[in-house]
């Protein structure tokens, strides 16, 4: 429920703006210069704006699509990201975004336009080769399809543009357009995995694991390209069980051998991102585990990050062919 | 701590009587009120008064961080009915152009709508805006001592296009200011709540001070040990620090060794 909209001036008067104020038509409507002037202010509580967040309408300027971070592909060389919305409607607890961000509000870019012809353009400058764009880097790709209408969008972009891949990277069960579409062969619907207590534990508003399953189980019996996304590797005393638990849930559920891709990845932030968040919830029990900095970054302790993968990956290898399985590089991870 | 300010006493005769705050003998250049944890300043007209106003009660109240603030008076409007009354959704200095967005995460009946503060008496009222003369030097104050979400503006509309601005009887601003109490309290106890879930977060260990008066600690051993003990109550609220095999620690840094120690051995268990 969307009770406040900012709006850009700028983008006031496109079609993407008036469909989103027509859908919420007892919102308040503020007109702003730039989504800065609200998002990045000082002195405001993420937490707090968390409870009642609002939605800002704006237009996304400069560089549109990045190169994504090392280590976040699934076996292309060419890897980009793109983010039409900043924030995310659940409020998981080991997340980035609430470290990173002043402003717990969401941004939605609205000139998709834009970002599509960003997209065209990296394509021109390797036409004959395979690049993939993932979504979901900022925000849940499909968590506010029904408010966004973000696939809807590219849907038909990138079925022009088989050489392009999509990423959508979702905790959501917002599967209704991917139950309706024929599937893409260059999309990988991914979904990001952790034990059902764990989630119910860290994943505020998330949808219960057996729901998410269940969605899962839907889009690839469509025919949808599935990624699983195993990350953050969350430690509990009991995380042998959970996580043994977990593989055996989703591959009860799921044809591992039409899988896309699985991802594997050790909990870590950045270290401004990781006091601001203890600063933020200094209850969490997760940030009063066994943490410690290297480099720039905050983990779990190198021998207990070691182990927890290296149990995962002995764990999800009788189910997963090599190929395709991603496990994030430990001495990649320590040079960071 | 929740602090209101206002522009004029007959503004804050109201709320004086409202809250039943008394009036602070020791204030120098504003009337202040106050009893327990409210206080409320008489600014004067204008946003600098305002400013100025919320400064001084910044310090007078003990300079404490993230109190409640909330600004309350009367403002004009094209066609909103006398007496209503409105929360700022957006906060507009109109000589400078600059603006405010108060965070809309109070659950507050109260509508909301845009503010301009202006220098001198609106008369034309163009556009939708909300007239008034202070709420832009008291946001950009307050907030430099508060997060948003704790600041707020509540104004109640004492002159439209049909009724013009001129003096209100004290009797008037009475009557327009007592119609709104039940939604003035709202706006205060919403945003009370807000700032006292903030200020439990940031309670200190009930054995702080236990360790701090027995051992010397730096002031980055400090802070080493406000986390420290930050990541104690979380994983076990219920078992106390100071024991006798931390009382044989001889110094600061050994007992932030022997708590680290201990809390590496606490179970994790997120649920």
């Amino acid at each position: 429920m969307v009770h406040t909209l900012y709006i850009e001036d700028d983008v006031a008067e496109h079609p993407r703006t008036k469909e989103i104020c027509s859908r919420f038509p007892a919102a308040a409507r503020i007109p702003i210069g730039r989504y800065g002037e609200v998002f990045n202010r000082k002195a405001q509580s993420f937490r707090l704006q968390k409870k009642r967040p609002a939605l800002i309408l704006a237009r996304k300027f400069g560089r549109l699509v990045l190169p994504a971070p090392d280590g976040y592909g699934v076996g292309g060389r060419r890897n980009f990201y793109f983010s039409h919305m900043l924030n995310c409607v659940y409020d998981c607890r080991y997340c980035f975004l609430q470290g990173m961000y002043r402003s717990a509000h969401y941004v939605l870019f609205v000139n998709y336009e834009d970002f599509q012809e960003a997209i065209e353009t990296k394509l021109s400058e390797a036409p004959t080769k395979e690049a993939y764009f993932f979504s979901g880097y900022d925000c849940d790709s499909l968590a506010l399809e029904p408010v966004t209408r973000f696939l809807e969008s590219f849907y038909p972009f990138f079925a022009e543009h088989p050489q392009a891949w999509l990423e959508l990277r979702t905790k959501s069960t917002q599967m209704k357009l991917l139950l309706e579409a024929k599937p893409l062969p260059n999309c990988i619907v991914a979904f990001s995995l952790t034990p059902a207590l764990t989630s119910r534990a860290l994943e505020h508003k998330v949808p219960p694991l057996e729901q998410r399953l269940q969605a899962m189980e839907a889009v690839q019996k469509r025919g949808w390209n599935i990624g699983l996304r195993f990350d953050p590797m969350i430690f509990t005393e009991d995380y042998h069980e959970q996580y043994r638990r977990l593989f055996a849930e989703v591959f009860e559920r799921l044809r591992a051998d039409q899988l896309h891709s699985v991802s594997l990845g050790p909990f870590r932030l950045p270290k401004p991102y990781f006091e601001e968040v203890t600063r933020l919830y200094p209850e969490e029990r997760l940030f009063a585990g066994p943490m410690e900095v290297r480099g720039r970054m905050v983990s779990y302790r190198k021998g207990m990050e070691r182990e927890m993968m290296s149990f995962c990956i002995r764990e999800l290898l009788p189910y997963v062919r090599e190929e395709i399985f991603f496990p994030a590089e430990l001495t990649r991870i320590e040079a960071s | 701590m929740i602090r209101l300010v206002v522009a004029l006493p007959a503004e804050a005769k109201p709320l004086i009587s409202y809250y039943r705050l008394k009036p602070a003998a020791e204030a120098r250049g504003f009337r202040i009120y106050q009893k327990d944890e409210m206080a409320l300043i008489v600014s004067g007209v204008g946003k600098a008064a305002a400013a100025a106003a919320t400064g001084y009660l910044q310090a007078w109240t003990g300079n404490q961080p993230n109190g409640v603030w909330i600004n309350v008076g009367m403002a004009g409007h094209r066609d909103l009915l006398l007496g209503e009354g409105i929360l700022a959704q957006q906060i507009t200095d109109r000589a400078t152009g600059r603006s405010w967005y108060p965070p809309p995460v109070l659950e507050v009946p109260s509508p909301r709508a845009p503010v301009l503060t202006v220098d001198k008496v609106e008369e034309d009222f163009e556009d939708d805006w909300v007239f008034e003369m202070e709420a832009a030097g008291f946001y950009e104050s307050a907030c430099r001592f508060s997060i948003s979400e704790l600041v707020q503006c509540f104004k109640i509309i004492s002159d439209n296009w049909s009724v013009p601005p001129r003096w209100l009887s004290t009797r008037q601003v009475d009557e327009l200011l007592e119609s709104r109490f039940p939604e003035i309290d709202a706006v205060v106890q919403a945003t009370a709540g807000l700032a006292a879930e903030l200020a439990a977060l940031s309670k200190d260990h009930p054995e702080l001070e236990k360790l701090l008066d027995r051992w010397h600690f730096t002031v980055s051993e400090q802070r080493r040990l406000h986390r420290l003990l930050q990541r104690w109550q979380a994983l076990a609220p219920e078992k106390e620090i100071f024991d006798r095999e931390l009382e044989r620690q001889k110094t600061g840094k050994e007992v932030l060794g022997a708590i680290q120690a201990r809390i590496e051995s606490l179970p994790v268990r997120l649920l």
